[in-house]
């Protein structure tokens, strides 16, 4: 079997990019509006001040301009914020990959008592006590009592929908639009340097789990996989993230060390690469990276 | 009941069809939907191996591959998971809990083997834009370049075999790399290039180990062992199913035979029924109802009825044991005669056999003197007993059959010359009805002309010879000629003129015995007690007359007495309180009962003719007789003998003890009393 494996694997050479374009995942329209509301309800959090827009800033491509977010009682957490977009497309969620899917992510920020700091019965209780919620959940579950589960599952609908599309680069790799000569040639450096290597698939990223500094060391451990593993050898290893909307989502790195995103390209290709690449060739990777800025999902525009 | 079985036993058979039926539907379902994961996972796991090695053999690929495999067979084993049979079942489950153990530990390595190859390719990548002079022309060291081209050959060996003896080269490569003199600009690039090579050194074991790991995983394996005891134990189910459906056969064909055997004897009762709706119990010919059926069905059809004469006298005289046994032998008998000849034989009535065939099979008036003759000539025992039977024979081709055959049976019983004669529908029925309208003409004229005249019988007391009384009866005179009443009788019934004639009798009788102290009996029927005006009639006499009421005997006929009892009885009290006396007529004609002739308080019985005609010669009518006598005298009722029209009749007669005699003999009706 693995020989017929192998034998065929030369046809497949000019396959495919080695980046698809992004696609719409299927979901539930009312769940989602519902999840929608309780995503930017404050309410549903220990002090009432933090919801899940508060750190996820539709404003800054759905993550924190801020390096580490800031929770309930302001306290402060200690890692960059994820976007929502596109999370739907991440092989695993948060910086370390301890969540499975975005089902299981939703308890992170929502029992973190630096976040919204709430357990599941203080979610009920507040959803139940809402009339508001009480009327809607009713009428989409039919259920006279709202439980921590469905209210996990309208948010896993809306955030599904927080797809972000048609960017520029999807246009191009659906052959509806050319990319300029700088932006072209910014790809085939994002290739040659081997940035393609960890950022590819749908979402240019998301989809393994590497380490920074491979060639020089990086420092400031903080989330990383090792921290779920407890393997020595995954020090340092995070899920490489998505570079769709980078544009939006300064400051860059899991710690949010800089808010340039010349100087993040350049960090990482010191970091990993060992390479020092010059300034044009970063230029031109930037007007690569800002071609993957997509348009707001269509959830957003709905009912504003 | 046996409806009942076959109900209850297709119930249960469909239920066993259909229960049956459902749980191999579900078997196979449940089997090939198992099966059909199973291999599906198997594909998932080959396309993990695939991809992996598409990792290691491209410098960079779309990692989204193993992301995809991972939620496909996530979402299998979470279906899996939740099947009975596999939860249900100990071993399996358990074969199941290590698969998914293994192959979620593959999927793990397989992203261990992403997180290591990565670097490896990277650095790969960095060594091919060395070849391509990026970063390397800066360097002003020939000897120092030499030996980078060395170390990059050793690299590319190493990259294209895998063989870890390039491995330990390069480790010497390295500290020869860093033992050079270099300028500051060549330094970097030493670096750099050694910190590549150090990674290709670092990473690739791991690359390698995991590599090997993801694609000598045991989890294809264990899934293989997970399908095939899958399989054994389907099989097993499926034995089960098998054995199961050769029984469910077996109590098919079981329940099919039953039926079929139910229906066979349904049949064969049904066969039986119709065998008795069809024929005659006593004779065993076919009965009315199968004629019924036949006549319609024969084209041309002609029918004989051969009618026994006199069958009632055997009956009554002899008893019904005789009368069966006679009508056995005559059955019998046409059978004999005509079993050579295509005819169906029918017993029609009491005593009437139906002979039906197509008029062209026979010729029937031929047929019918043949039947005559061997009656004839034959004569049927019983017990000792013998009896001359003689047959008449109505014959007919015209609809309705039966009813035409017996219109030309009537016509032979009335003309004694006659044995048989064929209904024809100019003669016999057009003579019947020209009869009829002349009868009522002639009827109606006597009426209108007052020609309805009183004749009275004597009546004599046999110890003095002397005339007690006189029977008043009816005569029609026409044209000179003075007739009985009697063939008159239906047809002024059915034209409502009965009660005129009842009216002249009894109105010419009143004035006949007004001033006379003779007494006469006058005749009364049912038709007439049914008539108001005749009631009228008799009340205004009884008052115009009062003398002579006590003189009057009313005659009642024995079968009126028996079908209207208690009108009869009624209209008795009202005479007898007037001082009436009553006699009933033709008593022993039909089946006598004493007990209501106590009952109706009756002063004379007359004795019917047909027991007096025979009373010399036959000893049975002797008995009969001598017991009505007897029976009379003790309940002092006083007899009278009719018919007598012989000297030795009269004399048995007086023999009996018979009180009174009536007769030609010693006196026929006449217009004038005797002596007048």
């Amino acid at each position: 079997m693995k020989k017929i494996i192998l034998f065929f694997i030369p046809l497949f050479i000019f396959a495919s990019e080695p980046i698809t374009p992004i696609y719409k995942v299927p979901y539930d329209k009312q769940k989602a509006e519902l999840g929608k509301k309780l995503f930017f309800d404050p309410s549903i959090s220990e002090d009432g001040t933090v919801s899940c827009a508060s750190c996820h800033d539709l404003r800054y491509g759905s993550s924190d301009p801020r390096a580490v977010s800031v929770g309930v009682h302001v306290k402060l957490g200690r890692i960059q914020s994820e976007p929502v977009y596109n999370a739907v497309f991440n092989f695993r969620q948060f910086w370390n990959g301890r969540a499975r899917n975005l089902y299981e992510q939703i308890d992170g920020p929502t029992h973190n008592p630096v976040e919204m700091g709430l357990n599941s019965k203080r979610v009920e209780k507040i959803l139940n006590d809402n009339s508001f919620y009480k009327k809607e959940f009713t009428k989409i579950y039919h259920k006279n009592y709202i439980t921590y589960e469905m209210f996990k599952d309208a948010i896993v609908e809306f955030e599904k929908a927080m797809v972000t599309p048609n960017c520029k680069f999807d246009k191009y790799l659906e052959g509806k639009v050319n990319l300029t000569k700088k932006e072209k040639n910014g790809y085939l450096l994002f290739k040659k340097f081997g940035c393609i290597t960890c950022h590819n698939g749908v979402n240019i990223g998301g989809n393994s789990f590497q380490k920074i500094g491979v060639v020089y060391p990086a420092s400031n451990r903080v989330g990383d996989r090792y921290e779920v593993t407890k393997n020595p050898e995954d020090k340092f290893v995070y899920k490489v993230p998505s570079l769709r909307n980078v544009e939006l989502t300064a400051p860059y790195f899991h710690n949010g060390i800089t808010y340039n995103l010349n100087e993040a390209v350049e960090l990482m290709a010191y970091y990993n690469l060992g390479l020092k690449p010059k300034k044009e060739e970063i230029d031109a990777i930037v007007a690569f990276l800002k071609t993957l800025t997509g348009k707001s999902p269509k959830i957003l525009k709905a009912n504003k | 009941m046996r409806n009942a079985i076959i109900i209850f036993l297709g119930s249960i058979l469909i239920a066993l069809l259909v229960a049956f039926n459902y749980k191999t539907k579900n078997y196979f379902n449940d089997k090939n939907r198992i099966d059909n994961n199973l291999q599906q996972l198997k594909s998932y796991e080959l396309d993990i191996n695939y991809n992996v090695l598409k990792v290691s053999f491209f410098f960079y690929t779309n990692l989204d591959n193993l992301k995809k495999d991972e939620s496909k067979i996530d979402s299998i084993l979470d279906l899996l998971e939740n099947e009975s049979n596999i939860k249900n079942d100990k071993q399996l489950y358990k074969e199941f809990t290590e698969y998914k153990k293994a192959v979620l530990n593959k999927i793990d390595e397989s992203y261990r083997f992403e997180t290591n190859a990565i670097p490896v390719k990277n650095a790969n990548m960095y060594i091919i834009k060395l070849l391509s002079g990026y970063d390397y022309e800066v360097i002003n060291n020939t000897n120092y370049s030499n030996y980078v081209n060395r170390v990059l050959s050793n690299i590319l060996f190493f990259e294209n075999t895998f063989d870890k003896a390039f491995i330990t080269n390069l480790k010497k490569n390295v500290s020869m790399l860093n033992s050079f003199a270099l300028n500051n600009e060549a330094q970097k690039f030493n670096d750099v290039f050694v910190k590549n090579i150090k990674i290709m050194n670092n990473y690739f074991p791991k690359y390698n180990y995991f590599l090997n790991k993801v694609l000598n995983n045991q989890s294809l394996n264990k899934l293989e062992e997970l399908h095939k005891i899958f399989l054994e134990k389907s099989n097993q189910k499926l034995i089960i199913i098998t054995i199961v459906s050769y029984l469910l056969i077996g109590f098919v064909i079981f329940v099919g035979i039953l039926i079929l055997y139910l229906f066979y004897r349904v049949d064969k009762e049904n066969e039986l029924l119709e065998k008795l709706s069809i024929t005659d119990d006593l004779t065993g010919l076919y009965n009315r109802r199968k004629f019924q059926d036949d006549s319609k069905n024969i084209k041309n059809p002609i029918l004989l009825i051969v009618n026994i004469d006199r069958f009632k006298y055997y009956n009554e005289l002899y008893g019904v044991e005789i009368g069966d046994f006679i009508l056995k032998e005559v059955a019998q008998t046409l059978k004999i005669l005509l079993y050579k000849i295509d005819v169906d034989i029918y017993r029609l009535g009491a005593d009437d056999f139906g002979i039906l065939s197509s008029k062209n099979n026979i010729n029937a008036e031929k047929l019918s003197e043949n039947i005559i003759k061997y009656f004839k000539n034959n004569i049927i025992e019983f017990n000792n007993l013998e009896f001359n039977i003689s047959v008449s024979i109505g014959i007919s081709e015209f609809e309705p059959l039966i009813e035409t055959a017996d219109i030309a049976l009537k016509e032979v019983k009335q003309n004694s010359h006659k044995q048989y004669e064929v209904y024809n529908l100019s003669n016999v029925y057009l003579k019947k009805i020209k009869n009829n309208m002349n009868k009522l003409s002639i009827l109606k004229n006597t009426i209108e002309n007052e020609k309805i005249i009183p004749y009275f019988q004597p009546i004599w007391d046999n110890r003095t010879g002397k005339v007690i009384k006189y029977e008043v009866l009816a005569r029609v005179s026409n044209d000179s000629k003075v007739e009985s009443i009697y063939p008159y009788l239906d047809i002024a019934k059915e034209n409502k003129l009965y009660k005129y004639i009842t009216e002249s009798i009894y109105k010419k009788a009143f004035e006949k015995f007004k001033d006379t102290n003779i007494e006469f009996s006058l005749n009364i029927g049912i038709a007439d007690l049914n008539e108001p005006e005749t009631m009228d009639l008799i009340n205004n006499l009884f008052d115009k007359y009062p003398k002579i009421v006590k003189n009057i005997t009313f005659e009642i006929l024995e079968d009126d007495a028996i079908k209207n009892y208690n009108i009869l009885k009624e209209f008795i009290t009202f005479v007898k309180s007037k001082g009436c006396q009553i006699a009933l007529d033709d008593f022993g004609s039909g089946y006598s009962n004493f007990a209501h002739i106590l009952n109706l308080d009756i002063d004379f019985l007359k004795i019917d003719g047909s027991l007096i005609k025979f009373l010399p010669e036959d000893k049975r009518m002797q008995v009969i007789v001598e017991t009505i006598v007897k029976f009379s005298q003790k309940m002092n009722i006083k007899t009278i003998a009719e018919f007598v029209a012989s000297k030795e009749i009269y004399e048995k007669v007086k023999e009996l003890n018979i009180d009174y005699t009536q007769g030609f003999y010693l006196g026929e009706p006449s217009d004038k009393l005797v002596g007048e």
